[in-house]
């Protein structure tokens, strides 16, 4: 049955936005991959809407440097000096512009001298910092990309035989390239996390690695001895926690548990019921402003909803008219306290 | 998502010609209507999805390669050429070399472009668009943010996503030269329209 390329283009583009601006669900891929199945077009219709999307961050990027975000932001129609590939402004742009200027800020500089220089492929190392608050997005030089979660540090070395991500505090989501000649490896604490194609997470904290799956499979092994595979296999929705002495524990989680675990990815942090305390933890480990609950009865009270983990002040007041208390805000922080009369 | 590296390829060195592969159909290929031009465009990216795209050094050669291996095709089935169209198709030249630097998009022409774009949008969608690609927030935070429906984001998204497509297919108009407007002659004169 011929279809025309405009409805073709209409759904195609859908599928881009929502495949690349979040992950699918489960239904959703099959849904996808059933329409991709259909019609040639289909796929010729995908690739180029997901081609063009991902262009747009190029030339978001373009604009950032050159200051045309803010013109856009003011939409002012207005263009300003040249396009510079140095993505070194970023740092001082908002936190939350900033990640994914810096995301394609790799990829820009290649972009603009036209084809990627043997050189820049065959081995380098780039180290990659995000600071309190931030969620940095990083595109790897192999189609790979990883976000790191706020306080993060992870070195990346490539070359012909290896790639592999040092990560030596915080937390990051990497979502793997195929490439079964060049596994991609994780070290972080005591141990190293295998992969070859696949999705997952792992937070290093003092003596504990959390690896967390959500698709594909990872192996575990031990750093001081490579041979040692403490865990051949951790599939999807499983979460392994690895102490410093290679004890280690395995827990199945559900697919909601999975994505609120990841939900930082998109600055977002999901409550369900910890008490304020962990909730305060929380937020305050993504914060330089630090939330502080003056009252132990009030700490111990459950928080639930979504908050922005850049938004203390948001979250002080939505706790505060919540749990009935009273956010407050002093030199050393935001002050939650129980309402006056209570 | 295993994908994100061919889509970035296509980005990169196929998406920039795609306008002046359409120049070149228009102005060599007379039966063909816009919407047949549409058509070859999609098959032509349906091509580009299971090929092994980091053995392809010469993108552009290889598009206009696809396009005329689908033109003669089509031309066998007679879906869009008439038979007689065959020989002149097989006659064809591919242009041999890139449009000069004046010809090519600048960064800066692709901005401009991109801003009248975004200009033309319905204020919703528009601020959608700029919170997701310029302020970096995700779908759901934009949706928190302008109190909408993830859903509606999506819509929003898809539909500035529409139009910068639509402004691929013009490309080959205005940075690239028109096609009657001379150019340095790259291209052959084989149709006889």
């Amino acid at each position: 049955m011929y279809r025309s390329s405009r409805r073709i283009d209409s759904e195609a583009t859908d599928w881009a936005v929502r495949s690349h601006a979040r992950a699918l669900s489960a239904e959703e891929q099959a849904e996808l991959d059933t329409w991709l199945e259909a019609d040639p077009r289909h796929r010729g219709a995908f690739l180029r809407a997901s081609a063009a999307w991902m262009d747009l961050d190029r030339l978001a990027a373009l604009s950032g440097t050159s200051g045309l975000a803010q013109a856009f932001q003011a939409s002012q129609p207005r263009i300003q000096s040249q396009p510079k590939s140095a993505p070194l402004a970023a740092t001082s742009v908002d936190m939350l512009a900033a990640r994914k200027h810096w995301a394609v800020a790799a990829s820009i500089a290649v972009v603009l001298l036209g084809a990627i220089p043997a050189w820049w492929v065959h081995s380098h190392r780039n180290v990659y910092v995000s600071q309190v608050g931030q969620v940095r997005h990083v595109d790897l030089a192999d189609g790979s990309n990883m976000v790191l979660n706020t306080e993060t540090r992870a070195t990346v070395q490539y070359d012909d035989a290896h790639r592999e991500i040092d990560l030596a505090k915080g937390e990051g989501f990497f979502q793997v390239a195929k490439d079964p000649v060049r596994p991609f490896v994780v070290r972080t604490g005591a141990i190293s996390v295998r992969a070859i194609g696949t999705v997952f997470s792992v937070k290093a904290t003092h003596h504990r690695v959390d690896v967390t799956v959500s698709q594909g499979m990872v192996e575990l092994v031990d750093n001081s001895n490579p041979e040692h595979v403490l865990r051949r296999r951790l599939g999807a929705n499983e979460r392994a926690t690895v102490e410093e002495t290679h004890r280690f524990e395995v827990q199945h989680l559900d697919n909601s548990e999975v994505s609120r675990r990841l939900g930082w990815r998109d600055g977002l942090l999901d409550f369900e019921g910890q008490s304020l305390l962990e909730a305060v933890g929380e937020m305050n480990r993504h914060n330089s402003k630090h939330i502080v609950v003056d009252d132990p009865l009030l700490a111990a009270r459950p928080v639930v909803g979504q908050f922005l983990a850049n938004d203390p002040a948001g979250f002080a007041t939505t706790v505060a008219v919540a749990l009935g208390a009273q956010s407050i805000e002093q030199d050393d922080g935001i002050h939650l306290r129980r309402a006056s009369g209570q | 998502m295993q994908d994100r590296a061919r889509h970035q390829w296509v980005a990169t060195h196929v998406l920039p010609h795609e306008g002046e592969v359409r120049a070149w159909l228009r102005r060599h290929v007379h039966s063909l209507s816009p919407s047949d031009i549409d058509d070859l465009i999609q098959d032509a990216y349906a091509r580009l999805w299971s090929v092994e795209f980091s053995h392809i050094t010469n993108a552009r050669g290889y598009l206009f390669a696809i396009i005329r291996n689908l033109l003669l095709e089509n031309a066998r089935r007679a879906r869009i050429v008439p038979m007689e169209r065959l020989g002149e198709i097989e006659m064809l030249r591919i242009p041999s070399e890139e449009p000069g630097p004046d010809r090519r998009v600048s960064a800066r022409q692709e901005l401009e472009r991109l801003e009248r774009m975004v200009a033309g949008l319905p204020e919703q969608c528009r601020r959608a668009f700029q919170l997701q690609k310029f302020q970096c927030l995700s779908q759901r935070q934009i949706a928190l943010k302008m109190n909408i429906a993830e859903r509606t984001v999506e819509k929003y998204l898809a539909i500035a996503l529409g139009r910068v497509l639509d402004a691929l297919k013009q490309d080959g108009e205005g940075a690239m030269g028109r096609p009657e407007s001379g150019t340095n002659g790259h291209v052959s004169k084989q149709s006889t329209d």
